[in-house]
């Protein structure tokens, strides 16, 4: 028997369900408990996470409990994230709700998940190894990562490499994938099939918008697989993709920057990430033409 | 080129080596520091000089030059290999023992 998803719960009763206790969703590879009486965010959910797996709502465990709540209405309406009870963002405007969530959510994860090592970046899978892309908000890294995986290659996150130290494998962890202004149009344009939820104006990046994981991506959440590829995107306009072989120390030195929580773990993190890097690829890559980075990323060699 | 007598025979140890963990690869290394958590890129040179104090602990300027360089080491490598201490030591990694 399949277990029951988001879709199967008609949008009125989301949204009753949502206003009150809340709906558990297994977001691999945690399980979130889900409160929000603003429409936008049910809206955003119907559409971005149908196809995830609901949980009973009684007991069941989450790991995190969050809820997108109202906060002052007069002058301008705005909404709260919360965790546990805490609000730990200042209140973002009532349209912002659903990325709020989607924001908050990761925030949980990099700041309250320390049993796996979390690094800043966009991860995807083919032949069974991980790309792993950190880099700074601006370098086209979503981009990249929305066109790879209209292309063949599996999402595991949009976000955030997840590493366990003990195995030295990634874990999935697909979420929608946040895209930011141009961005959003040129994705469209590459992938007219392709699923977005609502439209996030004037926040402080700008328009935002997720777009739906692949199904394929979210049916293999439960396959982590070993790094193989550790690529420091740039957008760089009217580059010509470029891939430069990295020094593999330089390449664990920025790795550890953008980890959120490696210091946590200790020498274990030290040596797991060094096994990481190890693993893998190192380069640089500069683009500002995806059919051109697609190409690149397609004739990759395999890592040994 | 000469090499002050006393630079070539200042004494140098690494006390801390257990806290330590320290990731050649051939374009240099990364060197794990338990006690404060810091982490410092080496060029391979020093990262080689690094992973022979981990596995011994004293070593005089001489000595090591003699280890990396061969036999008879030249004053110059012998400086190379002093400045690096020198280095070392003002990153905490190594200390001077005194004459």
């Amino acid at each position: 028997m399949t277990a029951p998803t988001l879709a199967s719960v008609p949008r009125d009763v989301l949204r009753r369900h949502l206003g009150s206790e809340g709906v558990c969703l297994r977001i691999p590879p945690f399980t979130a408990r889900i409160r929000s009486p603003i429409p936008i965010v049910g809206e955003g959910l119907a559409t971005l996470y149908a196809e995830y797996e609901l949980l009973p709502s009684d007991g069941t465990f989450a790991d995190f409990h969050v809820a997108v709540v109202y906060g002052r209405r007069f002058p301008k309406a705005l909404c709260v994230f919360e965790m546990d009870g805490l609000r730990p963002f200042t209140p973002l405007a009532v349209g912002e709700a659903f990325a709020f969530l989607e924001w908050g959510l990761n925030w949980c994860v990099t700041g309250y998940c320390h049993t796996l090592i979390s690094i800043h970046a966009a991860v995807l899978e083919r032949h069974g190894r991980v790309l792993i892309m950190p880099a700074p908000p601006g370098s086209g890294k979503s981009t990249l990562c929305a066109a790879l995986l209209l292309n063949g290659w599996r999402l595991l996150s949009d976000e955030m490499a997840l590493l366990d130290p003990r195995t030295g494998l990634i874990l999935p962890a697909p979420r929608p994938v946040s895209l930011k202004n141009q961005s959003i149009e040129i994705i469209r344009q590459l992938a007219p099939h392709a699923i977005f939820g609502p439209l996030a104006r004037d926040t402080m990046k700008g328009t935002v918008a997720h777009m739906r994981v692949p199904s394929d991506s979210l049916a293999r959440a439960a396959e982590p697989a070993l790094p193989g590829w550790l690529i420091f995107p740039r957008y760089l306009p009217e580059s010509p993709a470029r891939l430069v072989a990295r020094a593999k120390s330089e390449g664990f030195m920025q790795l550890a920057e953008n980890s959120f929580n490696q210091n946590v773990h200790g020498r274990p993190g030290f040596e797991a990430l060094s096994d990481l890097v190890a693993r893998s690829d190192c380069y640089d890559f500069t683009y500002s033409r995806l059919a051109e980075a697609i190409e690149v990323f397609d004739r990759l060699p395999l890592p040994p | 080129m000469s090499l002050n007598t006393s630079r070539r025979d200042e004494r140098w140890v690494c006390r801390r080596r257990a806290d330590f963990a320290l990731r050649n690869w051939p374009d240099g290394s990364v060197l794990f520091d338990e006690a404060n958590g810091q982490l410092q890129r080496l060029t391979p040179a020093a990262g080689g000089m690094m992973a022979l104090f981990l596995d011994t602990p004293e070593w005089t300027s001489c000595t090591l030059a003699q280890r990396i360089f061969g036999e008879i080491p030249a004053a110059e490598d012998i400086e190379l290999v002093a400045n690096a201490l020198a280095s070392f030591q003002s990153l905490s990694l190594i200390e001077r023992l005194p004459d």
